[in-house]
């Protein structure tokens, strides 16, 4: 198989956007491309499948013009017999036709039942949920992300299975931006398992784009065979230049063997009591005891405890932590911190003099819309006002705990908006846990980060737990919370319609 | 680098900058007409009818200046308490407060103006502003209270702009005071450019509302207190004899070009006065949408 290597810039006047010499790709085979968010991997793999839009945009490659390398026969090809399936469902999504009429759209009629993949990404339980939801627009219905996302990754499974065969002039190109962004471990699974079966079928060339390492456990363990067939690559930044290397999945593999959850003995009385069955939006969420769910419990959190909260997308996780933070009114909820008793009634300004920023804070899951974008790294940590934060050197010692010290010289100054999306994310992270506060909420910690951030984001976990922090956690990076929290301290969230 | 590439390098960052800085290229021009024509009436318009124009111009512009301040104030203030309400779920003062502005939003400009200078007179009447510039300040005051509504439109558009965001709440969760988070992050790190091109183009408003209505009551309010007992501005000064002669000869030369000439020599106090007015207006109009442009607002 010979590999075909891209030197691709794309630029915006004289500010590079995204910059790599060594984007190989290999026919036939399943390129995994990992790296933190914000540093161009999206926008490399729309200028390599041909349809950035240029107008405002410089954008060459292989030295040559766009417009030119866009007529060249095989990217003409690989646009109409590939797919690109979008980081962000809605932006893919018709909003003016139902997901159903979407399916059958163009070359995806041609694929005899449409629908099947759709119904081979949902589980047997899940089926009456998926006749409900075909009809729908997606506006102003607004199905979850992560149902969204199936929707889209079966209009692209439909796609492989109608693409004709690879041609002299090249052939299609299959690329998945982030397409288990929203789902949980089960559904990530089938969606990777409906993947390689066609893989095993058609030796199709796939692009997989993705911050989840732990998608190389699972294809290690049930897709082996087909190791040969599967690069793991990964992006990052050298110099200020995004460089395409080779990721060794054996290192994640060992790092993940060497986490051990971390048992202790905690307190009898818990920091945190979230009484199951809060009533909101017209639904009730229930929190049931471990990750399979077995018997309705209240949640609760004790100092120095890291509870996981586990549900697929959409279920509510979000939602209880922005009403256990306060942030949301529910229209039943009780639950008691440090023995004060709060709920639905209490007052939102008991949070505000009381708790936020003091007891209580929470990381949220887009770090993009979490940081003003027009304050500098430094003044968004002095915004805290905290007094180890009130020299260079007390801001220095904090940005070093996420940042290597050369890069804390270089972004101490730097616009948020200058950042590229994993920085900003573990500027977020950071954030939370500056404020030693007896409880922080983490929503999607490990989002947009490459592997070394996903370590040190755990090293501040790890540290806050010692300082007796208590941690409620939400995340679908189950692959390594599964390995880091011990299995009494899973909750997972059930959502029942309220009669 | 060869030459060719640094010349095309050059075209390209002159052309942006052109693009991009609109409004900064309208404040050069505005700046440079007004001086060309300083120095043109310095030779060709006699002293104490160039002071006055000097005089109507400068409180003209302290005036407009006036003006911005105290609805930028006014505003923000407003803007605070509504938010303030809002978020404390006080809903009968919050109904009361959007009210009266509704109130106010429904008296026309001009109208809720004549009002206020009629209370302007009536202090004057009663000797209670003697100085010009206090008669000034108050006549700021009382244009800005019919302008100052769009300030609190903005600002409470930017709040909840950011509220939707996770930016807002975030920053609570962080322990952030709401005034911090408002006034800091929001209105200075994330709004100054909305905040300055509403500034300009309040500045531009206030200088058609203050020569309207300047104009309009060219015939006096009282007997015994007329545009002769009020600050002088571009507006009264258009309204005297002199410059409505002035005014009249432009009309003159559409039928006789050949009085054309002495436009620039012999009528140069209604001409001048005409210019500094529309001039003006024009260049603040055209530097609020390049701010628009530039920041994309």
């Amino acid at each position: 198989m010979s590999e075909e290597r891209y030197d691709i810039t794309v630029a915006a006047g004289r500010r590079v956007l995204a910059s790599t010499q060594n984007l190989v790709i290999t026919p036939g085979t399943v390129t995994f491309l990992f790296g933190e968010s914000g540093i161009g991997k999206s926008l490399l793999a729309k200028a390599l499948f041909g349809i950035i839009d240029d107008l405002d945009l410089r954008v060459r490659v292989n030295g040559e013009n766009y417009r030119t390398y866009c007529s060249r026969p095989e990217v003409v090809a690989r646009k109409t017999n590939g797919f690109f399936m979008f980081q962000e469902p809605s932006s893919h999504l018709n909003p003016l036709q139902s997901l159903e009429e979407q399916l059958h759209e163009g070359a995806l009629a041609q694929a005899g039942d449409p629908i099947g993949p759709v119904r081979e990404l949902w589980d047997a339980r899940g089926g009456a949920d998926l006749e409900r939801l075909l009809p729908v627009f997606p506006k102003p219905y607004r199905p979850s992300g992560g149902e969204k996302q199936r929707v889209l990754a079966a209009m692209a499974f439909s796609k492989m299975d109608v693409a004709p065969e690879r041609t002299d002039e090249g052939g299609e190109i299959f690329v998945f931006d982030e397409p288990t962004g929203s789902l949980d471990r089960e559904a990530r699974d089938r969606f990777l398992d409906r993947l390689f079966e066609r893989f095993r079928k058609r030796k199709q060339t796939i692009l997989l784009i993705t911050h989840d390492y732990g998608m190389i456990g699972y294809v290690q363990a049930h897709h082996h065979a087909l190791l040969g067939q599967i690069r793991f690559r990964e992006l990052v930044l050298e110099s200020g230049r995004a460089k395409v290397r080779d990721f060794a999945p054996e290192r994640f593999m060992r790092w993940l063997g060497d986490q051990r959850p971390q048992h202790a003995e905690y307190p009898k009385t818990p920091l945190l009591r979230v009484e199951s069955g809060i009533q909101v939006f017209g639904r009730t969420l229930r929190f049931l005891e471990g990750a399979s769910g077995k018997g309705e419990v209240d949640m609760s959190i004790h100092p120095g405890e890291l509870v996981y909260l586990k549900a697929g997308s959409g279920i509510g996780k979000t939602t209880v932590a922005k009403i256990v933070i306060g942030l949301l009114n529910a229209d039943h909820f009780r639950m008691e911190f440090e023995g004060v008793r709060l709920g639905d009634v209490s007052p939102r300004h008991y949070w505000r003099k009381n708790l936020w920023g003091k007891k209580m804070t929470m990381a949220f899951q887009h770090a993009d819309e979490s940081l003003n974008p027009n304050a500098s790294v430094e003044d968004t940590l002095r915004l805290l006002s905290l007094r180890t934060l009130g020299t260079a050197e007390g801001v220095t010692r904090a940005l070093e705990k996420v940042f290597d010290p050369e890069e804390v010289a270089r972004l101490r100054r730097k616009k948020i908006w200058q950042l590229s999306g994993g920085q900003k994310q573990r500027l977020n992270i950071l954030r939370a846990f500056t404020l030693s506060t007896p409880l922080i909420i983490l929503d999607e910690p490990l989002n947009a980060l490459d592997f070394e951030s996903i370590d040190r984001v755990l090293a501040l976990v790890r540290d806050a737990r010692r300082n007796e922090q208590a941690i409620l956690l939400i995340s679908h990076n189950e692959d390594i919370f599964d390995a880091i929290v011990p299995p009494e301290s899973v909750h997972r969230l059930e959502s029942i319609a309220t009669s | 680098m060869t030459s060719e590439k640094k010349s095309r390098r050059r075209r390209f960052r002159a052309s942006g900058m052109m693009a991009g800085s609109k409004d900064l290229l309208w404040v050069l021009l505005w700046l440079l007409g007004i001086i060309a024509m300083g120095v043109w009436l310095a030779f060709f318009l006699n002293a104490p009818a160039r002071a006055l124009v000097e005089q109507a111009f400068a409180n003209t512009l302290y005036g407009a200046v006036c003006v911005v301040a105290f609805a930028l104030f006014m505003g923000w203030a407003v803007a605070l308490a509504l938010h303030g309400l809002e978020s404390a779920r006080r809903r009968a003062p919050y109904l009361v407060l959007t009210f009266l502005l509704n109130l106010l939003r429904s008296v026309p400009q001009m109208v809720g103006m004549l009002i206020g200078y009629a209370l302007i007179t009536g202090l004057i009447r009663r000797e209670a502003l003697p100085s010009t510039a206090s008669q000034i300040l108050l006549t700021s005051v009382i244009t800005a209270v019919f302008v100052f509504q769009e300030v609190v439109d903005l600002i409470v558009e930017r709040i909840r702009h950011y509220e939707h965001l996770e930016f807002y709440n975030a920053l609570l969760v962080c322990g952030v005071p709401p005034r911090v988070i408002i006034n800091r992050e929001i209105l200075l790190k994330n709004s100054l450019a909305h905040l300055v091109q509403k500034s300009v183009s309040l500045f531009g408003r206030a200088i058609f509302l203050i020569c309207s209505i300047d104009f309009i009551i060219s015939v006096g309010l009282s007997t015994e207190v007329s545009l002769s007992n009020l600050p002088v501005t571009l507006g009264s000064m258009l309204a005297k004899l002199d410059s409505k002669q002035d005014i009249l000869v432009i009309g003159t030369a559409f039928t006789d070009p050949r009085i054309i000439g002495t436009l620039f020599f012999e009528h140069l106090q209604g001409i001048s006065i005409a210019f500094l007015i529309v001039y003006t207006l024009m260049c603040v109009y055209r530097i609020a949408n390049g701010l628009m442009e530039r920041y994309r607002l």
